[in-house]
């Protein structure tokens, strides 16, 4: 018992030891376990952080399954409403957008009167009291708007609609989980537009024009908003799908979710394939130990189960210590970012998943069966056989010798080295896929940037012909009067609104564009042409077609707003436009419909003169100005969490690159320093080493980095794939000069990291590395 | 004064109590185009001598002088270039390329020797000439080792040192690599320094330094060489 105890002792101490003596590479294993599984749980972490944090916050403020948007509902609409088959609750009231012209020119907020004390999308209080039905001057204020402007609790807010004046007292900050973001377009704005609460009493003589509609568990949405649109057709119903702040905020959680499955599994392999050859070369050199362990009469399991803790030791430390660095910090920065656009009252740190204990788990049983295959080899033979030392692998002719006339240029160096990498296929093989995993890495990581940014520009810039957008109010005037006063080389009008778009059993909230008939300032056509719009039908966006599925042809009905009456349509053609679910229409197919004239809600104007800017500002009815290149800079900064998210990767990429190449070469260095030892007794100067050790190492960069160039573009498709957001369509663009670039960084980083190991030549003792095997 | 001289050569590896001291006070001569042989037991010193005469290794204390030049006093840079055109090494376990032929074994050296022999006519003097195209896997030891003795010759050293040559090798093969080394140093009037611990090896060398603990125990000149036929092994 006491010498079975004293034998497990000396084979830990052996185990720690040989840990310390080739220390650099368990260091290696624990960090490639360590990134393996610190990129899946940071990303695993991410999107459970947003949607455990998100779904609360809509769970715990009871958010609305619908908002059903008409002109006026009466109390026999709601009651009808409430008694849908599906329906939990209801709650009515009036919604609209309000000036608050003590504020600023363009300051806006949102109102919402409710009818009774909110019991649906229920403000989330952060400072003050709640409102109380009697109180008819009281407002609850978005907490954000508030502190743009500087406003507190008991002050005045004065809010105009139509002419109509109210002086409100805010009693209350809150958030609100129907506004996780709160932007009037593409960004949030806290100081020009936000929200607020009130009670309906205090309106009297406005209409209930939203009722908000919740669902009983286990309903079947789709049946009940078929249900409530045929029980109520004239209104436009919008779901938690299609409501702007809601959608928004889980289209962040479905690309946080998407990429998750994608890049870290990819990391996660490479660091597993890694560990293999580092394992395997690690339990090559112990064939002695392992042959004198036999011979000392110590059991195959025993023997087993110390070589199972080399793989087991490192590679639990350094998975675990992954997964828990991965959840605890990755997430946290990521939603950080997050939140600058999006409220949300309080974040919540998911549990560790079982999937990402199951990736940790995944990683350890790998590295263990890895070395227990390579172990299998040793374990087979007999204890002398092991002691002998392992004769070096055979040189061989390589393919290339074929070419007589190719081979024949060669230099004599050249020839060598070729030969070195044919005889290390296995080592040198890992080593080009570590570099052709890096520059595939970085490829798609800046890739994705670039198209990212070319989609977007390619809407602002290309498909977007004016030069200035004036929003206008429901006050504007005739397009005519526009054209005729304001300077500017062209005026077109644009008349916007939200339009319920049926096909099949499918509905969505759509906004549907009308322009003028021979409009030239929106470059619908291929290739940002123009495009004429249809004369009879109507014409959709992109996304549109994309998220739908509707194309040419097919026949669709808008409803609009405050309509009884289906519009059929049939969709004459798709536009290649990149941003935006949106239906085109002519001036001429608009006023055929004879639902009213066509009103501006926007201007376009080309080249407008600063008169022109000056005398739109001074119109009543211009509510903001749109400028087409800080609209793009606008929209990049919303996408700037998912481009952290490829920066991360491009990291990740780096630091697998790191491990991999120095790994790598420090196996190839250990294992050749006999060779490189016979050079330095034959006479060659340490420069002229290193010199082979460059070359050789640049040959294998410049094959592994270019196997990496297609496997790059491929992967940036299939991310792209996976981020698309609701809003837009992105592009795959991949440039040569991304190409050149990222293959640039992964040769320059691996000849870094060969030149650091290239210095070792100078340690290299010749009387040591050259003594006889013993 | 001798060709290659050791003056007070000692080198100590480690330090304090547990300093080594596997050459202590080395001082011996050896004339040039001598075949010398530093005979020994495991231990003695032997390799840690050769090395230093190699520059493969820093004295501790003492001189080495090599013709000219004071080995002692060379820097890395000087002892790279020392050992690439004055001296040629041969090892027990041969110490060649396992990657390349015979033949491209025997050109590493001509890549970096400036008065270095055609590697093709080397092999055919060592007698390989049927074997230039075999990778070292493909050759028995002792063509391995004429491989290894060729590649030392091509560079035309002043200078062949010789570690346990025939260590590796049975009688026979062994017997045909010492008869090549004394060939060498016959027809090229190359020095040449052996290091063995078999004594019978002893007889071959024109000059013969025992060694004993790192310390020179006995160096004398032998006037009759026996031939490498009359040894007994």
């Amino acid at each position: 018992m006491v010498r079975s105890l004293h034998g497990k002792a000396a084979l830990t101490r052996k185990l720690f030891r040989d840990m310390h003596r080739s220390a650099m590479q368990f260091v290696a294993i624990v960090l490639l376990c360590a990134l393996g599984t610190w990129v899946f749980s940071g990303l695993e972490g991410t999107w459970r952080m947003l949607e455990l944090s998100s779904e609360t916050y809509f769970a715990q403020t009871n958010l609305s399954d619908f908002w059903v948007s008409l002109p006026s509902a009466t109390k026999a609409d709601i009651d009808n409403l409430k008694n849908q088959e599906g329906v939990l609750d209801v709650q009515s009231r009036f919604s609209a957008e309000f000036d608050a012209p003590d504020l600023g020119e363009d300051v806006s907020l949102q109102v919402h009167a409710y009818q009774g004390e909110p019991r649906i999308n229920v403000p989330m209080l952060r400072e003050g009291e709640a409102l109380r039905g009697e109180d008819l001057r009281g407002l609850l204020l978005d907490a954000e708007f508030a502190r743009a402007n500087q406003l507190t609790i008991g002050s005045d807010i004065k809010l105009r609609l139509n002419g109509l004046q109210t002086t409100f007292t805010v009693r209350g900050l809150v958030l609100s989980s129907e506004q996780v973001i709160t932007a009037k377009d593409v960004m949030p704005d806290p100081a020009q537009y936000g929200y607020a609460i009130i009670n309906k009493a205090a309106l009297e003589t406005m209409p209930i024009n939203e009722v908000l509609v919740t669902l009983a568990a286990g309903a079947d949405a789709g049946a009940v908003q078929a249900g409530v649109q045929a029980l109520l057709p004239q209104a436009l119903v919008i779901t938690q799908q299609t409501h702007a702040s809601t959608q928004r905020m889980r289209s962040e959680v479905v690309m946080f979710r998407n990429m998750t499955y994608v890049f870290p599994v990819l990391a996660f392999a490479v660091a597993a394939m890694i560990v293999l050859t580092t394992l395997t070369r690690m339990i090559e050199n112990q064939r002695t130990q392992i042959g004198t362990l036999k011979a000392l009469g110590y059991g195959p399991n025993r023997i087993r189960m110390h070589y199972v803790n080399y793989a087991f030791v490192p590679s639990l430390a350094g998975a675990l210590l992954g997964q828990l660095v991965g959840h605890y910090t990755l997430p946290d920065m990521l939603y950080a970012m997050e939140v600058s656009h999006y409220i949300i009252p309080e974040k919540i740190r998911p549990p560790i998943s079982y999937i990402e204990w199951g990736m940790t788990a995944l990683m350890v049983l790998l590295s263990v069966f890895i070395c227990l295959y390579a172990y299998r080899k040793a374990e087979r033979e007999e204890a002398a056989s092991l002691l002998r030392p392992k004769p070096p692998k055979a040189g061989s002719r390589v393919l290339l010798e074929r070419w007589k006339a190719l081979w024949g240029r060669l230099s004599f160096n050249t020839k060598m080295i070729v030969r070195g990498v044919a005889r290390n296929k296995g080592r040198t093989a890992v080593a080009m896929v570590g570099l052709l995993c890096c520059n595939m890495l970085i490829i798609c990581a800046m890739a994705l940037q670039d198209s990212i940014e070319v989609s977007v520009a390619d809407y602002y810039h290309g498909t977007v012909g004016y030069d200035l957008r004036a929003d206008l109010d429901p006050n504007a005037g005739t397009l005519l009067s526009y054209q005729n006063r304001v300077d500017a080389t062209r005026v077109e009008g644009v008349m916007e609104q939200r339009v319920s778009l049926r096909y099949g059993q499918e509905s969505r909230a759509v906004v549907m564009t009308v322009l003028d008939d021979n409009q030239q300032l929106m470059r619908l056509g291929q290739d940002h042409t123009l495009a004429a719009l249809p004369r009879e039908g109507i014409a959709i966006s992109l996304k549109l077609a994309e998220v739908t599925g509707l194309a040419a042809g097919d026949a669709v009905e808008i409803w609009l707003a405050g309509d009884d009456r289906a519009l059929p349509f049939t969709i004459e053609t798709v536009y290649p436009v990149r941003i935006g679910q949106t239906i085109y229409m002519s001036t001429a197919v608009w006023e055929n419909l004879r639902k009213g004239a066509f009103t501006p809600t926007g201007l376009l104007l080309k080249e407008p003169t600063p008169l022109a800017r000056h005398q739109l500002s001074e119109a009543s009815e211009v509510t903001a100005f749109k400028n087409p290149k800080e609209q793009f800079a606008l929209t990049l900064s919303v996408l700037d969490s998912t481009t952290a998210v490829f920066s991360l990767m491009y990291a990740a990429a780096l630091g697998l690159a790191f491990v991999i190449c120095y790994n790598m070469g420090l196996i190839n260095f250990t294992e050749r320093t006999r060779d490189y030892a016979t050079l330095k007794v034959l006479g060659y100067h340490q420069k002229e080493i290193r010199g082979l050790m460059m070359w050789e190492n640049n040959i294998v960069t410049l094959i592994g980095a270019g196997l990496g160039i297609a496997p790059g573009i491929l992967l940036t498709h299939v991310v792209l794939v996976a981020v698309q957001s609701e809003n837009n369509v992105f592009v795959p663009y991949v440039s040569l000069q991304t190409i050149a670039l990222a293959t640039a960084i992964t040769a320059v980083f691996s000849v870094m990291i060969e030149w650091m190991l290239t210095r070792k030549v100078r340690g290299i003792n010749m009387v040591e590395a050259l003594k006889s095997v013993e | 004064m001798s060709y290659i001289t050791f003056e007070q050569v000692s080198k100590v590896y480690g330090a304090g109590e547990s300093a080594v001291r596997a050459a202590d006070q080395v001082s011996f001569g050896i004339e040039q185009g001598e075949l010398c042989v530093v005979l020994g037991p495991s231990g003695a010193g032997k390799t840690t001598v050769l090395n230093l005469l190699g520059g493969m290794d820093k004295a501790t204390s003492g001189v080495i002088r090599v013709g000219d030049k004071t080995i002692t006093d060379m820097r890395s840079p000087q002892l790279t270039d020392y050992r690439r055109l004055d001296v040629g090494f041969v090892f027990q376990f041969y110490n060649l390329m396992p990657n390349l032929t015979a033949l491209e074994n025997v050109e590493l050296a001509r890549q970096v020797s400036p008065r270095a022999l055609e590697p093709a006519d080397v092999l055919t003097q060592v007698g390989l000439e049927h074997r230039l195209d075999n990778f070292p896997a493909q050759l028995s030891g002792g063509e391995q080792q004429r491989v290894s003795i060729a590649r030392a010759l091509c560079k035309n050293p002043a200078l062949l040192l010789c570690d346990e040559p025939t260590g590796a090798l049975d009688s026979k093969t062994g017997a045909q690599v010492l008869e090549l080394l004394t060939r060498v140093s016959r027809e090229y009037h190359t020095t040449v320094v052996i290091i063995t611990h078999n004594a019978n090896v002893a007889s071959l060398g024109n000059r013969v330094i025992r060694m004993r603990s790192g310390e020179v125990v006995e160096n004398t000149v032998n006037e009759h060489p026996v031939k490498v036929g009359d040894i007994a092994w």
